[in-house]
């Protein structure tokens, strides 16, 4: 087999950065500020409440406690601003997920790529009307994507479209081996 | 029957010998007991493994069936493997010193998935080994049907051999080679009982009159143990690269890469050309010294880095300059690893700078903390200079090229690393843009491969963009094409 080279126009290329993107569900920032809150109030008050022993005073364990209390309420702001940033976008041939705060990612994953795909709720992600999507990839946790915070018919919606496109990859191609798509 | 039980207790051994070592020091020592009890007690213990050893084995079945490799195993919790060829990824026969009186091999198989998907075949006869290999990895590919356990297989054209280690390039490879830290590791907490041991020896010697000499000027004493500890070190290293790499072949067979190695356990590994993901040439610090290096070659489901050297990646050891692009071409004919290599902003060595001084920092504050010495903190004025260098280091480390389809990424600190892999293999792609970034229109690339997630720092947004929609492109394009012809721009042999 000989190796094809032919130069790729590059201004032609489908840009990335131009591609249209949709925010998440809006119920998807208060979750994120619940489910940040549930992990710090409980930490503040093991903190402020804590029997540290006779010669902490209250004072100082209260201050403690409100230290925590205003790191926690930082990061579920935080997670506010992020939850209303994040977004994904669904091209012909891929699915774009950006997220992220003060490290912006931007994350591409092509179709074909793709190995299977699932739905996931949690108990508290059900009680705001919220579903995860992730898509498996052939290399490992690292490159699986993670979609959390659609409304439930959005990611049915795109998971049925992702396993139909999934189906036809699969039926085009001759050997029904398990090689991953390469 | 005979060869059963000797099997099964050497099985048993091997599992086993930490705990009867263990078990037979503590009776010996705690107990004071006499050595008939000893003796019975090991002998009880040592019926009790033949017989669950016996069990094991009568109970361990395998059969290939179709594509379909079932096996059935367990002692008290039975369990059923079946694993399709397609799937497996690499496969290497194993032969131990204790093994080679019988005839029999070890066979173990990789599937993706990670580590724990891999499963084992402990003691079968090399014919069967060779027949199920062949059958496994000829079974991806459409071929013809030869089920025949004893069957020789039809006559391959003719193996080429691609590269012969020699005693020369055997030694420097273990002198390169980073496993001198790991063995220095091991040896680290052997180290205070036996200086504690010899200062006691040290005392009778006093009126010696070479240790006077070493009493009276200790810096020399230092020097001359580090020195010695050195070569005791690049000793054993070289022991270990001639005992696991010797006589290494490497061997084209058709589409497959077959390499043997081993001196007491013989090793035999497989790598199919078409699951190749990526190659790393790889030069440890004093490989560059030596002008040596490595290469690997990775499959899906990455193992971590620094597993390299623990027998499960198919590694090519003792390479000089010249061999080593020479022989990454074999693989994929158009890679080049020889080019200039684009520079990543300054910037980075700013950013590695300063995550160095902060863990640094970290460090010395912790030592002044628990040591209770606050003339430690004068180390911050080391810490700055220090950490500026380490970040220079790794920022002339870090480099990035393409050429046509190939991707180059190299990094490393003082040794170089430097991985190869077609762009239309990426997994998934990832622009990353911290606050910092975006302030000087700056981005990291992300491409995950299956083999494991490669990066390229700190280059110019515009750059990474157009890198990420080029790999996209190029993953993308001929997925869209395929109706039926799923072709790969990937020269494979």
């Amino acid at each position: 087999m000989t190796l094809r080279n032919e130069s790729v126009p590059i201004d032609e290329l489908p840009a990335l950065e131009e591609a249209s993107l949709t925010p998440v569900s809006r119920r998807f920032a208060p979750y994120r500020v619940f489910s940040t809150l549930a992990f710090w109030v409980p930490l503040a008050l093991i903190v402020g409440l804590a029997p540290l022993g006779a010669d902490v005073s209250m004072l100082l364990r209260a201050a403690l406690g409100v230290l925590v209390l205003a790191a926690g309420v930082g990061s579920a702001t935080l997670a506010w601003v992020e939850a209303r940033r994040r977004a994904f976008g669904l091209r012909q041939e891929d699915l774009i997920h950006v997220s992220g705060l003060l490290v912006r990612r931007t994350t591409v994953l092509p179709v074909c790529r793709i190995q299977h795909v699932e739905t996931a709720t949690g108990p508290l992600e059900r009680a705001f009307g919220l579903m995860r999507l992730t898509c498996f990839t052939a290399g490992g946790s690292s490159a699986d994507l993670v979609l959390a915070g659609l409304r439930p018919q959005t990611a049915e919606q795109v998971r049925q479209y992702l396993l139909q496109r999934v189906r036809e990859r699969d039926a085009s191609a001759p050997p029904p081996e398990a090689d991953a798509p390469s | 029957m005979v060869f059963l039980f000797v099997r099964g207790v050497v099985r048993f051994a091997r599992e086993n010998i930490p705990v009867l070592v263990g078990a037979g020091a503590g009776v010996a020592v705690i107990e004071r007991i006499g050595l008939t009890e000893v003796i019975m007690a090991v002998s009880a213990l040592l019926l009790l493994g033949v017989l669950l050893s016996v069990v094991y084995y009568r109970r361990f079945r395998f059969r290939l069936d179709g594509d379909v490799l079932l096996v059935q195993k367990g002692l008290l919790e039975r369990t059923e493997l079946k694993v399709s060829a397609g799937r497996v990824q690499h496969i290497s026969l194993e032969q131990p010193v204790y093994m080679r009186p019988f005839g029999v091999v070890r066979f173990s198989a990789d599937t993706p998935g990670g580590v724990t998907a891999e499963f084992e075949l402990p003691g079968i006869r090399r014919s069967q080994a060779e027949s199920l290999r062949q059958a496994l990895s000829t079974r991806a590919t459409p071929a013809p049907a030869d089920d025949g356990m004893d069957a020789a297989g039809e006559a391959p054209p003719a193996p080429e051999t691609l590269f012969r280690i020699g005693p020369r390039g055997l030694t420097l490879h273990g002198l390169a080679s980073n496993s001198i830290y790991v063995i220095a590791a091991f040896l680290a907490p052997v180290l205070q009982p036996l200086e504690r041991l010899g200062r006691r020896h040290l005392q009778d010697l006093d009126e010696v009159a070479w240790v006077q000499v070493f009493v009276e000027a200790p810096w020399l004493a230092g020097g001359l143990f580090l020195l010695a500890l050195v070569v005791v070190l690049m000793g054993i290293a070289v022991v270990v690269a001639w005992l696991r790499f010797f006589g290494f072949t490497l061997v084209r067979d058709g589409e497959r890469f077959v390499q043997y190695s081993g001196l007491f356990n013989r090793q035999e590994q497989v790598l199919s050309a078409r699951k190749l993901q990526s190659i790393e040439w790889v030069q440890t610090a004093l490989g560059r010294v030596l002008r040596r290096g490595y290469l690997v070659c990775r499959q899906y489901g990455g193992l971590p880095r620094a597993a390299d050297h623990a027998g499960h990646s198919f590694l090519i050891p003792g390479l000089s300059l010249v061999e080593g692009p020479e022989l990454a071409r074999a693989f994929w004919p158009a890679l080049d690893l020889r080019g200039t290599y684009h520079r990543v902003h300054p910037y980075y060595r700013r950013a590695v700078a300063l995550r160095f001084a902060v863990v640094l920092l970290g460090l010395v504050g912790a030592i002044a903390a628990i040591t209770a010495q606050p003339w430690w903190l004068l180390a911050v004025g080391v810490v700055l200079p220090l950490a500026w260098g380490l970040g220079h280091l790794r920022w002339l480390a870090v480099g990035w090229r393409t050429d046509g389809d190939y991707a180059f990424v190299r990094t490393g600190l003082i040794g170089r690393r430097t991985a190869a892999f077609p762009r239309g293999n990426a997994q998934t792609v990832q622009v990353q843009q911290s606050w910092f970034q975006k302030r000087r229109g700056l981005a990291t690339l992300r491409v995950n491969l299956a083999s494991g997630p490669e990066r390229i720092p700190w280059i110019p947004l515009d750059q990474a963009l157009a890198l990420a929609n080029d790999t996209l492109f190029r993953v993308e394009a001929p997925a869209a094409a395929a109706a039926g012809k799923r072709e790969h721009p990937l020269g494979s042999a």
